[in-house]
């Protein structure tokens, strides 16, 4: 019964894989707030891959333009200008790529740092898992925010800095996840089952382990997104994060209460910019908990 | 309202339907089913997974999760009242009192924070209206009765094994003296020789108590040692139903001669096994006709489009089949073994 | 190849684990051989061990003593990388098909893992048309090789479980109640198909199970385990006609049999198992014997071969 290549390819794709990513999609799609959050999420994206298309950087963003100083809205400039002349809504374009971008480096170190530690502790328990999470034990004895503007303050601040602190302050909590969700997967039938065909332990926990755990670290990615993001406008209104004249939502919520009686404008659209990304970040990240959560076991 | 002559019959269902109604689509657990169980005997109902047994169960104490379960229509008789008509607080009277149920796994039965023999009291003081102390004590007896000294009362479910756990719930299903036991596989997880103890336990108590009993069980031995009466059951519907020598002796449905046949015989060990071809068939998709036509080595054309009516081969014996008529099942020789 | 000698011999294997009240003896002292193609069937109920000691027959868990010679090579003096040559012939087929199997991968992943990690078959399409072949063989319709394992039922699960087991060409597999968890009728379907399969590839069984009736039809030999220990071993039909240890004497009486002729009178236990932590050097079973003597409650008896392959632990037979 020899087949050719040809022959062996052929048959297999005619049955297409129900691919259980689709299956997710789907279910997804089925909520309605999940939606809104994806959408306002995939603009947010655009804006900031667009964010040098639509504002020169240098021109528009932090080139001082003082004749044009604290504009309420209008058509020329639709959410007003600061205390420089400068555009808001350019300003908070801008602003957003900053905020995303820091929190989507920060988070995805955090993750990678963590899902490692978190996976070793979880599979091999005994002295390993000990020394891991009792290390993770200390971090996480200290408030994330605090623990950033320590590392800030310790290291000077810049961007690079902040998402140093941002990362090292998130990596305990992920490995936490991880660590339970690989404690689950672990002394499942199908780990033994790997093992007796003779996978080793790397094999296991790559093929394995990692796929089965994935859910709740996604779950828990979206949000944490919303969190880093919250705790870098933290800090840059306190002067630890960004620093000028880059832009970034929370330095301009800061310098905007100088003139909050008279231009309001210039602390609420950065704020409501902030609301509503994390509010959309989060929709998503319930809409991913329920989706991926029941059913799928 | 019924007549003196059926309230003979501790459980009578007449034309059953219970759906189970999910996104996916409909699910028909319970299809027309009919069902009658004389005071003081004890009834099994055969069938595999999916056949609807534990919901038929469920649908007399009135238990089906709702939603998304629905009773459709139909009616129970729970010596002579229909208990579809009860409402909810003479349904809690009804059960633990007159109709008990003892679940598959004595595991998850057991409340893990209580001591026994105040699981045991809790419904001896809910039906009985006695104090406390009294309670107790009539636990401790039931205790004894199932074969566990009375001071082990005082212990948590899990310093017990499997098979003095399920006793335990035995004992407080028995404990205000129901006038129908409905048993879910009640030995499924006990191993052999602790399945004999508590078999032997429940013909003892039947007897000391006269408890009329619903066996539900896929394991024809057990039905064997325990059961009167036979229905068979097949996606929601009984398919054959009579007493012990006729289901045992006078097969009739070709579904009840495979399952014998899937059975290893133990008498003969050479003889290969005869499992029945397909698949059982999916509850939200069931075939037209004969539910079982797909997979009957005798289905005939009508099978697939109309359902078979029931054929009486004697009193108590009827099955549920197109190859049967008035005549040929009284000769028995249909199926072919 | 030597017919002469067993294919596995296992001897005084032991399997101990600590627990907070002492050492637990899962397997203690198990004694005994299995021929080429032929089918051992371990018996015994829960906490006896069997699913431990076959487990302990192949690695997969350690074993705290004894030696397992396949093939005539002791398997516990072999270092890792011999270890995993070896398991190439020796599978495992478990018997949950719910938990068995990685639900992330689909039924062709699943059953070519074997060839991919052991660098069976370098090319892919050489792996697939090895997956095909072996899913005909356990009769696995072609339209499953994408699918995932919850969109299928228990019984077509197992058949993965059964081809994936096969995948390296074994001589042999411990089968851990490979039905216990089908319905009866799909039962009957993989029993018949683990026979042919036996038939066709001259695969030696362990077949490890609860359900006596299941064994019988099943085993060239019968071992009987209880609390660790094996109590009684031997030929399918002699042990079935003839048990000689009270236990297995008992637990063939225990069988509901489907039939209204009760042939025999029911042997009831009396009392629990005992604890299988820190056992005392007695018997096991004296706490519930109904023949139980004297001696029974000072020594241990041993495993004696009382006739040709005829094995009992009993002072009642042959002591």
């Amino acid at each position: 019964m020899s087949k050719t290549k040809e022959e062996v390819l052929q048959k297999t794709k005619k049955y297409k894989k129900r691919s259980q990513t689709v299956e997710v999609w789907h279910r997804l799609l089925r909520n309605k707030a999940a939606i809104i959050g994806l959408v306002i999420v995939i603009l947010l994206f655009l804006m900031v891959i667009f964010a040098d298309v639509l504002y020169d950087f240098n021109d528009v963003v932090i080139k001082q333009n003082i004749p044009e100083r604290l504009q309420g809205p209008s058509v020329k400039h639709p959410f007003g200008t600061d205390e420089f002349g400068r555009d808001l809504l350019a300003r908070i374009v801008h602003g957003g790529r900053m905020s995303i971008s820091i929190s989507f480096i920060s988070v995805a170190t955090s993750l990678f740092v963590g899902a490692i530690l978190g996976a070793l502790a979880g599979y091999f328990g005994g002295r390993i898992d000990m020394v891991i999470m009792r290390v993770m034990d200390v971090f996480l004895a200290i408030p994330p925010t605090l623990l950033a503007i320590t590392i800030v303050a310790a290291l000077g601040p810049s961007t690079v800095n902040l998402i140093i602190a941002l990362a090292v302050s998130n990596i305990p909590l992920f490995s936490r996840i991880v660590r339970g969700s690989v404690l689950m997967v672990r002394d499942r039938e199908f780990i033994e089952s790997a093992r007796a065909v003779g996978a080793n332990d790397f094999t296991i926990i790559f093929d394995h382990i990692i796929p089965n755990s994935f859910a709740p670290v996604l779950v828990q990615t979206t949000l944490s997104v919303a969190i880093v993001i919250l705790t870098t406008a933290g800090l840059s209104f306190l002067g630890l994060g960004v620093q000028p004249p880059t832009p970034e939502w929370g330095f301009m919520l800061s310098s905007g209460r100088n003139y909050i009686r008279d231009h309001g404008y210039m602390t609420i659209f950065p704020g409501l910019a902030i609301m509503v990304t994390i509010l959309s970040l989060n929709l998503l990240g319930d809409g991913l908990r329920d989706a991926l959560d029941p059913r799928l076991k | 309202m019924k007549d003196q002559n059926t309230v003979t019959n501790a459980l009578e269902i007449n034309d059953l339907v219970v759906e189970y109604r999910t996104e996916d689509g409909i699910v028909q657990a319970v299809n027309n089913l009919d069902m009658k169980l004389e005071k003081g005997k004890t009834l099994g109902l055969v069938g595999e997974t999916g056949a609807g047994k534990t919901t038929t169960g469920l649908s007399i104490l009135r238990l089906i999760p709702d939603p998304p379960g629905v009773i459709v229509s139909g009616e129970i008789y729970l010596n002579g009242k229909n208990l579809l008509l009860a409402t909810e607080k003479a349904m809690e009277k009804i059960r633990g009192k007159q109709v008990s149920m003892i679940f598959q796994d004595p595991m998850t039965s057991l409340n893990p924070v209580t001591v026994v023999e105040d699981q045991i009291a809790e419904v001896i003081e809910l039906h009985e209206n006695l104090s406390k102390s009294k309670s107790l004590e009539k636990a401790r007896n039931m205790l004894e009765l199932v074969g566990i000294p009375g001071e082990r009362g005082k212990e948590y479910p899990h310093q017990f094994s499997g098979g003095m756990k399920q006793r335990v719930v035995i004992a407080i299903a028995l404990a205000c003296n129901p006038l129908l036991l409905i048993a879910d596989e009640p030995t499924t997880a006990l191993d052999v020789t602790i399945q004999a103890q508590v078999l032997e336990l429940m013909k003892e108590l039947r007897e000391t108590y006269d408890t009329s009993m619903l066996m539900i069980t896929h394991d024809l031995g057990v039905v064997s040692e325990i059961c009167d009466t036979v229905s068979v059951i097949y996606a929601g519907r009984i398919v054959e139903h009579g007493t012990l020598e006729d289901i045992f002796e006078h097969t009739g449905h070709p579904y009840t001669e495979g399952l014998f046949n899937s059975l290893p015989n133990l008498e003969d060990r050479q003889s290969k096994l005869k499992p029945i071809k397909g698949l059982m068939p999916d509850p939200s998709n069931l075939p037209a006709g004969c539910p079982f036509h797909p997979r009957c080595n005798y289905a005939l054309e009508i099978c697939k489009s109309a359902a078979p009516p029931k054929v009486y081969r004697n009193e108590n014996h009827y099955i549920r089949c197109h190859l049967y008529d008035e005549v040929n099942v009284k000769t028995g020789k249909v199926l072919k073994g | 190849m030597n017919d002469q000698r067993p294919l596995l011999e296992v001897k005084n294997l032991k399997k101990y684990f600590k627990t907070p009240h002492g050492m637990l003896h899962a397997v203690d002292d198990v004694t005994f051989s299995i021929e080429e193609g032929k089918t051992l069937g371990m018996v015994g109920e829960s906490g006896c061990g069997k699913s431990t000691a076959g487990r302990a027959i192949l690695r997969l868990i350690e074993p705290t003593g004894g030696s397992i010679f396949f093939e005539g090579e002791d398997l516990l003096l072999l270092n890792r990388r011999k270890m995993q040559d070896k398991r190439k012939k020796m599978q495992i087929i478990f018997q949950d098909p719910f938990s068995s199997l990685d639900p992330r991968k689909t039924v062709s992943q699943i059953i070519e893992e074997p060839l991919r990690i052991n660098r069976i078959l370098r090319k892919k399409y050489e792996r697939l048309a090895k997956v095909l072949e072996l899913m005909e063989l356990v009769g696995l319709a072609e339209r499953y090789i994408n699918t995932y394992p919850h969109e299928l039922d228990g019984g077509t699960r197992q058949r993965i479980g059964i081809a994936r087991a096969l995948a390296m060409n074994p001589k042999f597999i411990v089968c851990d109640e490979p039905v216990s968890a089908l319905d009866v009728s799909i039962q009957a379907q993989i029993m018949n198909l683990l026979k042919q399969l036996q038939e066709k590839m001259g695969l030696t069984y362990i077949f490890i199970t609860h359900d006596l009736s299941v064994v019988n039809h099943f085993s060239d030999d019968i071992a009987v385990m209880y609390l660790g220990k094996l109590v009684e071993k031997a030929p399918a039909e002699v042990l079935f006609r003839d048990p000689l240890h009270p236990y297995t004497q008992a637990l063939l009486s225990a069988i509901p049999t489907p039939t209204l002729k009760k042939s025999k009178e029911r042997i009831i236990l009396k009392g629990e198992i005992s604890s299988p932590v820190e056992p005392q050097p007695v018997c096991r079973f004296a706490n519930r014997c109904i023949h139980v003597m004297e001696r029974c409650r000072q020594e241990c008896p041993e495993l004696v071969e009382v006739e040709k392959d005829r094995y009992v632990a009993c002072f009642l037979v042959g002591q």
